[in-house]
């Protein structure tokens, strides 16, 4: 089971913080790029079907999250009406945001092959 | 961390309210719809929101995790500390003033003493390129330096290629009549282009020229701002004017602009002179006589380095050139150069002084730093349980550590401005009665430097002061003291923490103790001096005859005869003298004692302070005659001479002098001194120097325009001005009359800047003795509030209330006797630092130390007083019922 824990008394956000943050960032932005706008709760949602029950997440460290997101510019959020007609807080994926993900999706995939070629070789 | 996101944490920052409402929406909205789906799957609505918040994870914490995106999370939490600190502060006033005027007191004192020692030593000259300034002398192997000859400096012009610039100045004295009261000026003569080369510049006119320092084309001056402000009101037109000097008429070319300040000559040379600040300029005009290949050496030379030539490189060069000068020319001797930064030259004799002051005033601070942290610790140990509750709701142990830090910056911080009132007044006191020994004292003020040194200091003892506290709360198990355990074994440990810190405050205030009772011992011992003549009772005042009608010397003497005479005849007047130059006043005119038929080279006779003086002179100032008689008035056109007992030795040792002949300098065309008599020695020169070797010759013999008066009187000498002042009027109204000073005066002024230092240093040191006495009774008066059981107790069963005095007070005495054993190197290190201060005492004088010990323990039992009488006075019963 992979816990997402996170660091108390943040300071103001820095390299070694992206590390930990940044399995959680990633998710994110995933979901909003492939979901299109969503609020905290369906992102929540969406990230626990995904992972299919090998995430246990506290819903509630959505929001450091997005307020991180939002404050460098990858997600951007507005009011809207959910279903059942409530007021919700929207959030989308900007550019930025795409880019990033394209990135960071590019350097998983750099990390898994030198992992797997590492393996491979000591069999 | 991005542009971006700093952009988005300061607009969080400011924006802090919306957002946190926004936020508690959106939870709120989350909450909601996590209940519906719960709902939805058939729990009831109450069994669905504990679910939904349960699923969520803390609220609080979401929110808590949100904000410190927002927003500096840091800074605001320093914020909070400090307004937490400002808050507690205010709850305790009367700690929260002391620690804040102790401070202030003592980072004002540091600071003021600082920027002292900033101006005169650190802060480069306000000449234009300081660094290349320089300050050229002569020296002989067993004297010196001393000022340059013309001759020399000329040599050097032409020949060294060290220097883009040699200017020469000298001082004198000049009248200024024809408008009012005459006045006696300081004149400098110089090489006109001096005042350019320090960067002076006209408001009125013009400088000197080069084609004015001829004489006869030299009768131009341009005067010091001062002067055109006291003398000639400001007056605009003063250019083209011309103002009577020594009865001639010089033309006023020029009026420099304010904010110039010459370097003052005293500071410039190793020989002691008068106070001198210029008040007018005017061109040096050196005759062939003065430059003489053996002219006196009366000229300061300042020089300016070539750029890029070092001082080391023109050092070396010069002393080549001069060692070409000593083939050409004869009868130098030895003679060497001597270069020096005119920066280094003018602070070198006040930077000891002041490096010593400000030692003396950062223990103070230091003192007074440890005891706020030891209350601060006894404070620190009464709120434990505050800090154990901190930590049982979430406070790291950094963040308390970090509270009790800002706390004490807060306090430090404080104290630090408080303190820019105190650094303010000091200066003022400072600029006020400091003796102007120390150069360039008009150039101090408080400015932006000092303010940001200031505020380091604060920074500096704040964080001093805390870190005591806050390592001792670092390492405390707060958990026990919360069960109520831990805490007597808390506060035993920390109260003698407390009593360690409070020796070491001991160690640091007896060192300081110690180095003030040998200052005063030693100026004591000076004052005591044998100075060889008698001081009370004597008048002086100096009177300055030039001009054309004084200028042969019968006219002078002539007028001299009869100011005398009928002074003389004044009630209460026991004798009367002339003489060119009172002793302690510096030197008189120095030469060569050149004996009849001797072949020592010129430069290595024995130097000889010559006089010129009255008959009546050594029964003014009570100096004995040893051998042989004094002068009488027939001496008057007669080559004698009377020696000091020390120059008689110098030049004839071991042989009976009367009869003898000399000749002063090293002109064998001098006419020859004969040898009458010898007299006492005499301080001439200061009364920390030997006594000088002093020939004395009639008269008005080897006298220029320059003469002291003495009055002995049987009565009081102050009386004796107005009257006078008035024969000397009545003979000549255009004389100006010097200051008239008694010749206590005359000592008192020449030990000032001595004195000066050993009251600072003694009330320093005073300081530090009064901050560790309180101390001390900090630290008695909680030991025994701490003990008033085991007190009450032992009154039970009988001790005498003064044996428990006696055991407070026993306690304080092994607490002391610590601190000076920790004081015992401390004080040896301020012993071989002061050596160069003291005057006739060893830095372990016995007299001196045991004073300091006296005050040192005293204080320490005067303190533990207080505590020893309450604790005699506690009720048994009570103090056994509280326990």
């Amino acid at each position: 089971m992979l816990l997402l824990t996170f660091n108390r008394g943040t300071l103001m956000g820095d390299a070694s913080s992206e590390v930990q943050y940044g399995t959680l960032d990633l998710m994110v932005l995933k979901t909003l790029d492939s979901m299109g706008p969503l609020h905290g709760y369906g992102i929540a949602r969406r990230i626990e079907q995904v992972a299919e029950g090998s995430l246990a997440l506290n819903q509630g460290t959505i929001y450091p999250a997005l307020v991180r997101l939002e404050a460098k510019g990858w997600i951007s959020s507005d009011w809207g009406t959910s279903d059942h007609n409530r007021r919700a807080r929207f959030y989308s994926i900007t550019r930025a945001g795409r880019k990033q993900l394209a990135a960071e999706a590019e350097s998983w995939a750099r990390t898994v092959a030198i992992v797997n070629r590492l393996l491979g070789d000591r069999s | 961390m991005t542009l971006r996101t700093f952009r988005s944490r300061l607009w969080g920052s400011v924006a802090k309210r919306n957002d946190d409402e926004r936020l508690a929406e959106e939870i709120q909205t989350h909450l909601d719809l996590l209940a519906a789906d719960h709902m939805a799957r058939g729990l009831s609505p109450a069994q669905a929101r504990t679910a939904a918040l349960r699923e969520f994870g803390g609220v609080a914490y979401a929110k808590e995790q949100s904000r410190d995106e927002h927003g500096f999370p840091f800074i605001e939490s320093l914020l909070q500390d400090a307004r937490f600190a400002i808050r507690q502060l205010r709850r305790t006033p009367s700690f929260a003033l002391t620690a804040i005027l102790t401070l202030a007191v003592g980072i004002g004192g540091t600071t003021a003493i600082f920027s002292v020692l900033d101006v005169v030593a650190i802060r480069p000259l306000s000449y234009p390129n300081p660094d290349r300034l320089v300050v050229l002398e002569e020296s002989l192997p067993n004297f010196g330096p001393f000022p340059v000859s013309a001759a020399d400096a000329e040599f050097w012009r032409h020949e060294s290629t060290s220097f883009s610039h040699i200017s020469l100045v000298m001082t004198m004295l000049g009248n200024l009549t024809g408008q009012g009261e005459p006045e006696r000026l300081q004149i400098g003569a110089v090489t006109p282009g001096l005042l350019p080369l320090l960067g002076a510049r006209p408001v009125l006119g013009r400088l000197l020229l080069d084609e004015e320092d001829v004489p006869g084309r030299d009768r131009v001056v341009v005067l010091g701002e001062a002067l055109w402000r006291r003398r000639f009101n400001a007056d605009p037109s003063i250019v083209g004017r011309k103002i009577s000097i020594d009865g001639n008429p010089s033309e006023v070319v020029g009026v420099l602009a304010p904010g110039f300040h010459a370097p003052n000559i005293k500071h410039l040379i190793n020989i002691p002179v008068t106070e001198m600040v210029i008040d007018m300029w005017k061109p040096l005009a050196l005759t062939p006589e003065d430059r003489r290949p053996v002219g006196g050496y009366s000229y300061v030379a300042v020089a300016q380095l070539k750029a890029g030539v070092s001082l080391i490189r023109a050092r070396e060069e010069l002393a080549t050139v001069q060692a070409r000068l000593l083939r050409q020319v004869s009868g130098k001797g030895d003679l060497k150069t001597f270069v020096a930064a005119l920066q280094d030259q003018m602070a070198s004799r006040s930077r000891g002084s002041l490096l010593l002051l400000l030692a003396a005033v950062s223990v103070v601070l230091l003192i007074a730093c440890v005891n706020i942290a030891n209350l601060q610790l006894a404070r620190s140990v009464a709120r434990m349980k505050e800090m154990t509750v901190r930590e049982a709701i979430g406070a790291g142990r950094s963040r308390i550590v970090r509270q009790l830090l800002v706390e004490n910056l807060v306090l430090a911080l404080m104290g630090g401005t408080a303190a820019m009132a105190v650094a303010f007044f000091a200066l003022r006191l400072i600029v006020a009665i400091g003796p102007a020994d120390v150069p360039r004292l008009d150039e101090v003020s408080l400015d932006g430097r000092l303010l940001g040194f200031a505020m380091l200091v604060s920074l500096a003892s704040g964080l001093v002061i805390g870190l005591v506290p806050a390592w001792r709360v670092g390492r405390a198990d707060l958990q026990a003291s919360l069960k109520g355990r831990g805490e007597s074994d808390a506060r035993v440990s920390a109260a003698r923490f407390r009593a360690m810190l409070v020796a070491g405050e001991i160690a640091l205030s007896a060192a300081c103790v110690i180095a003030g009772a040998l200052l005063f011992q030693s100026f004591a011992t000076l004052l005591h001096t044998r100075t060889g003549f008698v001081t009370d009772a004597v008048m002086t005042t100096t009177l300055n005859l030039a001009g054309p009608a004084y200028q042969a010397p019968q006219r002078r003497m002539a007028l001299l005869d009869a100011v005398m005479d009928d002074v003389r005849g004044l009630t209460g007047v026991t004798s009367v003298a002339v003489s060119t130059q009172l002793p302690l006043t510096g030197t008189g005119a120095m030469s060569a004692a050149s004996i009849e038929g001797g072949n020592i080279p010129g430069m290595e006779r024995p130097r000889a302070d010559v006089r010129s003086v009255t008959p009546d002179y050594f029964r003014t100032m009570e100096i004995p005659l040893k051998t042989g008689r004094l002068f009488d008035i027939a001496d008057r056109d007669r080559n004698v001479t009377l020696l000091s007992e020390e120059l008689a030795r110098q030049a004839w040792p071991a042989q009976d002098p009367i009869g003898r002949r000399l000749r002063f300098g090293v002109d064998a065309r001098a006419p020859l001194y004969e040898v009458i008599g010898t007299v006492g020695d005499v301080r001439g020169m200061s009364l920390d120097q030997p006594l000088t070797p002093t020939a004395y010759v009639p008269f008005p013999q080897r006298s220029q325009t320059n003469f002291t008066l003495m009055v002995k009187t049987d009565g009081d000498p102050s009386a004796l001005m107005s009257r006078v002042r008035r024969i000397v009027r009545a003979h000549e109204p255009e004389v100006p009359l010097g200051p008239f000073r008694t010749m206590d005066d005359v000592v008192d002024e020449s030990v000032a800047p001595r004195r000066f230092q050993v009251q600072l240093v003694a009330v320093f040191a005073l300081l530090t003795a009064l901050l560790s006495g309180l101390g001390v009774f900090g630290v008695m008066a909680y030991s025994v509030a701490q003990r008033r059981g085991e007190i009450g107790i032992r009154l039970a069963l009988g001790t005498p209330p003064g044996g428990i005095i006696g055991g407070v007070l026993r306690e304080a005495l092994r607490i002391t006797a610590i601190g000076l054993l920790m004081a015992a190197p401390l004080a040896w290190i301020a012993g071989r630092f002061l050596r160069s201060f003291l005057y006739g005492v060893t830095p372990y004088d016995p007299v001196a130390l045991a004073w300091a010990l006296a005050i040192v323990v005293g204080t320490a039992l005067a303190a533990a007083a207080g505590p020893g009488v309450r604790a005699s006075r506690v009720d048994p019963m009570s103090a056994l019922r509280c326990e």
